[in-house]
């Protein structure tokens, strides 16, 4: 049987959480999301496969979750994917450890080839 | 009757008559043909033995002989007497006249003879007679020697008187001749001085005239033998003469002696120069007998001579010294004689050149020239030619050299008063014209200066009250014509009239003039004048003159107030505007600033402000950019324009945006840095929160574009899935819709990154050519129907930031697809050009004019207005792909033909293996 990967979208817009669900759903994917990314650094098992991290958050900085995240021992394995609506803040999001970026507004290829080339692990392992 | 008379002669003669008288010459025939029975001495046959016997000795004699016979003086002469008769005088008719008759011019005298000798009184004898006799047409003057003596006839007493006589005018005029001659030579040797000697070498003994002894200072009476006088001659003068006399005394010498020797007087001691022309005359024997001469005294002569050599040595050294050219030419060819070392100089020859030579051959040029014929002029009429500042083209040090020369050549006379040659004097007045030219020169100019600064002038003679006024100083005082001075007064404007008046009360202390007044013409216009003056006083120090100038400033004025009006307003646009101003003395380091720039560096009057203290407020970041902008204006005469952060003495941070440019001295050395600088903290702030929320907004727009974008997709998935494929290819185009929004969202965000310097480059290494090739397979498959030419020459590598150059490129294709609406064409060019890589895109579509060509990359420029689209419909993808380029560090441009096509191009440095320069070029572009 075919385990689903578990994706999760943090964004603190509820549009976007549900439109890239649905398509990542649809598309074979188990998604979790939250509107804030708190909620990933409280979690202590049952960790996501990879996170979409959106940068620019009311409240919040994307890449001070995302360095969080990195520097956690036990989320630090979590291929974070960081979304911004600005090209030039790859650079940054790089920095704060991110393992890829995607510019807003993104096409459903370059989303999923980006999933999957940063678990592509997860397919040979549990395949 | 010639028959009858040469009858009766013949009868005579051959009657015998005239036997005592057989032959007789001329007179013997005249006697003879005479017919002497009409004579009262009756026929020759009548005549008394006596007679007859007497004319016979008479007639045949060859001596002269005269008869007087009877009581009547009968005369008889022979042809030997004749001539004294003259040629046309007595004679014949004398033959058988009377005494008295015949004689009447000295009948007075030869009566008493005639008488004495008929008296019985012995014969009388008259030696050199003088007893002029008409003859010849004249009375003469004859001399005779002759002698009376008496003729007895047969009975023994006197009957007549015989003559023998001779004249001897001849005579007697040669002894006077030669008596004369004597007078005149002795008066010729008198009047010329001369002197005289004679020796006798018989008897060694020297005949001196008096003159001659009074020279030696020897007494008249003293005779002197040859040794003696030779002894009076000057001691080394004498074994030459005593030669000489030997040689002469040589037969073979012909005996001409002529020397000049000095005899010393022995009186006086005085000695004297004497020429002595002689001769020595032989005897039949060849000996020298005689030595006769003249002595001359040529002391003086010697002595002229001696002046004229003198003389002629002064002319020289005069000439050779004189502070002017000169040369005298001689003869009628003009040879040059006399040059002194100026003339030379100035012909620039040397003396062995031209000096004996004729003038024309020494300077061929100037023959048949003006130069020739006025020499002729002077040499031929004595009248001398002047010229004066004359322009000659003179070769001198060997090169040609406009001089001026003063020339006059005036005729040169000899002793004898004839003109034999020119004198030539030529002055160099070269610097002196040159001088006078300049002074000319210089006043010309201050005339010209004068007009041209519409300056009038005055003078105004203070003892008389009379002014003399300029043209334009009549004009700026309103008037036509010359006016008085106080008609020249009553125009200035009654208000300002007390600072004409202080002014010349002024004028008395100081001696210098100067107001500046309203003058009112007639036709009530107002200007303003400015009147200057200088006062110059006599001797006595009473003021004489007023010279000076008038200006019409009334311009000058209008522009002060404007000026003033200019510098009010600049000063309330600084105030208003909140400009501080400032000035750097940038050589002295002196800082001046406003007031208003002392608030925008937060300091109060009492903080010292200087160049390092103003320095020191910038933060230490914006530092570096300050100074190399400043040099950058200096450097490039442009304008200084800068916005860096201070902060000020209460640690608060502040924006300032400064403007300045820099004034430059004579040298075009900058020496001045003058600008204003404003406070922008504000304008900062706001421009932050403008691009704080542009990125915000694009940002937020993005979000729900997102979000738009995963649905559609998912739903066009969807409806593929189901078949609904209307539906699907509906869904797929409004993707694109939303890929365009996208794109302007992009745009606006870009530019706002542009504005607000915050536009990111992340560049690395890229391979440009295959980027190129990778971005136009793309571009072509998404747009088939377009030929997209590869004309890819250039292979090399950029440092740039790749999503930017394919920002760029697309930009460039996409932009060149839509504006060919009629053509499906487009070539891509790359190449490399001098280190550079240059890529273009040439299209065939409407292209653009010239005009606009220049404006294509400007921000919301658009071709042709709202006629065409632009790619992006902004107005914005040009000057963003500007940007970039410049950004990246290279350079873009577009050429174009209007209807014909455009070719936008740009160039980036080509990338090599110099680490060093793409260290620098990074760091470059990263600022």
């Amino acid at each position: 049987m075919e385990i689903l990967k578990n994706i999760m979208i943090v964004d603190d817009d509820e549009g976007i959480l549900d439109a890239i669900g649905m398509l990542l759903k649809y598309k074979g994917y188990k998604v979790t999301t939250c509107t804030n990314g708190n909620t990933i650094l409280s979690m202590e098992k049952e960790f996501p496969d990879l996170v979409l991290l959106d940068i620019w958050m009311s409240g919040t900085d994307g890449r001070n979750v995302c360095k969080q995240i990195k520097a956690k021992e036990s989320t630090k394995f979590i291929p974070v994917i960081m979304v911004s609506a600005s090209k030039d803040i790859e650079k940054s999001a790089i920095e704060s450890g991110a393992d890829g970026f995607l510019a807003k507004p993104f096409e459903i290829n370059e989303l999923i080839n980006t999933i999957e080339l940063h678990t592509a692990h997860l397919q040979s392992s549990r395949t | 009757m010639a028959n009858f008379t040469s009858m009766l002669t013949d009868e005579n003669y051959l009657n015998g008559e005239f036997n005592f008288i057989n032959h007789g010459g001329e007179l013997g025939d005249l006697m003879r043909a005479k017919n002497w029975q009409v004579h009262p001495l009756g026929a020759a046959s009548t005549w008394s033995q006596s007679l007859r016997t007497t004319l016979s000795i008479i007639l045949n004699s060859k001596f002269p002989m005269f008869l007087f016979w009877g009581k009547e003086h009968y005369c008889f002469y022979n042809d030997a007497y004749r001539p004294s008769l003259g040629i046309n005088g007595k004679h014949p008719e004398a033959l058988g006249q009377k005494g008295k008759d015949c004689w009447p011019e000295i009948w007075e005298f030869i009566l008493p003879l005639i008488d004495n000798a008929m008296n019985g009184k012995e014969a009388s004898w008259n030696v050199d007679q003088l007893l002029p006799i008409y003859r010849n047409g004249k009375l003469e003057n004859v001399y005779w020697t002759f002698s009376y003596s008496p003729v007895n006839d047969d009975t023994g007493k006197p009957a007549g008187v015989f003559v023998t006589c001779t004249e001897t005018t001849d005579k007697i005029n040669s002894l006077k001749a030669i008596g004369e001659a004597k007078i005149e030579l002795e008066f010729a040797i008198d009047s010329a001085e001369l002197g005289t000697w004679d020796l006798n070498f018989k008897n060694n003994k020297l005949k001196l005239n008096d003159r001659t002894k009074e020279w030696c200072g020897i007494n008249i009476e003293r005779q002197l033998n040859l040794a003696e006088a030779l002894e009076l001659i000057y001691l080394p003068d004498k074994e030459r003469i005593a030669n000489a006399i030997v040689m002469a005394m040589q037969f073979s010498s012909t005996g001409i002696f002529n020397n000049e020797f000095k005899i010393i007087n022995i009186k006086s001691g005085k000695p004297r120069t004497i020429r002595a022309k002689g001769k020595v005359f032989f005897n039949e024997k060849k000996a020298a007998c005689r030595f006769k001469g003249i002595l001359v005294d040529i002391t003086t002569e010697i002595l002229s001579k001696q002046t004229i050599i003198d003389s002629e040595n002064n002319f020289r050294k005069l000439v050779d010294q004189a502070p002017v050219a000169i040369c005298v030419l001689k003869e009628p060819d003009f040879k040059i004689t006399v040059a002194n070392d100026k003339m030379l100089k100035l012909w620039g020859k040397s003396a062995l050149e031209v000096m004996t030579k004729p003038v024309f051959t020494s300077f061929p040029e100037l023959i048949g020239l003006e130069f020739e014929k006025l020499l002729r002029n002077v040499y031929t009429t004595g009248e001398p030619y002047m010229a004066n500042e004359l322009p000659i083209n003179l070769l001198r040090n060997g090169k040609i050299e406009l001089a001026y020369l003063n020339f006059v050549y005036e005729a040169f006379y000899d002793n004898e008063g004839k003109i034999d040659g020119i004198m030539g004097v030529a002055i160099d007045v070269t610097e002196q014209v040159n001088a006078r030219i300049k002074i000319e020169d210089a006043e010309e100019r201050a005339r010209l200066a004068t007009d041209a600064v519409d300056i009038g002038t005055y003078d105004f003679n203070i003892p008389t009250g009379k002014i003399i006024t300029s043209p334009r100083a009549l004009a700026i005082f309103g008037f036509q014509q010359q006016v008085s001075r106080e008609e020249l007064l009553q125009v200035i404007h009654p208000v300002d009239k007390i600072l004409q008046q202080i002014s010349h009360q002024n004028l008395l202390i100081t001696g210098t003039l100067f107001y500046e007044v309203r003058v009112v013409w007639k036709d009530r216009t107002v200007h303003w004048i400015r009147v200057e003056g200088k006062l110059y006083f006599d001797e006595n120090k009473i003021p004489l003159r007023l010279l000076g100038t008038v200006l019409d400033i009334t311009g000058q004025k209008i522009a002060e107030d404007e000026l003033m009006k200019t510098n009010q307003r600049l000063e309330i646009a600084l105030e208003v505007g909140q400009l501080g101003s400032y000035e750097l003395d940038l050589a002295t380091g002196k800082f001046e600033v406003s007031d208003q720039f002392r608030i925008n560096y937060g300091l109060d009057k009492y903080n010292p402000v200087t160049l390092k203290s103003i320095s020191g407020l910038i933060v230490p970041s914006h530092r570096e950019k300050v100074a190399n902008a400043l040099a950058e204006a200096i450097k490039n005469n442009s304008v200084y324009d800068i916005e860096y952060q201070i902060q000020w003495p209460d640690n608060t941070l502040h924006w300032i945006k400064s403007t300045s440019k820099a004034r430059y001295d004579e040298n075009l050395k900058a020496n001045i840095f003058i600008g204003v600088t404003v406070d922008i903290t504000e304008h900062k702030q706001l421009q932050q929160q403008k691009d704080d929320f542009l990125g915000i907004a694009s940002h937020e727009l993005k979000t729900p574009v997102t979000t738009i974008k995963a649905y559609s997709q998912l739903l066009e998935t969807m409806l593929i899935e189901k078949g609904d494929v209307k539906e699907a290819t509906m869904v797929n185009k409004m993707g694109s819709q939303v890929n365009r929004l996208t794109n302007l969202i992009g745009d606006l965000l870009d530019v706002t990154k542009i504005n607000s310097g915050q536009l990111q480059l992340n560049n690395s290494v890229i391979n440009f050519t295959q980027l190129v090739k990778d971005i136009l397979d793309d571009i072509q498959n998404t747009t088939p129907k377009i030929n997209i030419q590869q004309n890819l020459l250039g292979f090399g590598n950029v440092y740039a930031d790749k999503e930017r150059i394919v920002q760029v490129i697309t930009n460039l294709v996409n932009n060149a697809i839509k504006y060919s609406p009629n053509s499906n064409k487009i070539i891509i060019h790359t190449f490399l050009k001098q280190k550079e890589i240059v890529f273009c895109v040439e299209d065939f579509g409407v292209g653009i004019s010239e005009e606009n060509l220049t404006r294509v990359f400007e921000q919301f420029y658009r071709v042709g207005g709202n006629m065409h689209h632009t790619f992006s419909g902004l107005g914005l993808g040009l000057y963003i792909s500007a940007e970039i380029i410049k950004r990246i560090g290279g350079k873009i441009w577009a050429e174009s033909v209007e209807g014909k096509g455009t070719t936008f191009c740009f160039a980036l440095p080509e990338h090599n293996v110099n680490l060093e320069t793409n260290e620098t070029n990074r760091s470059r572009l990263i600022k």
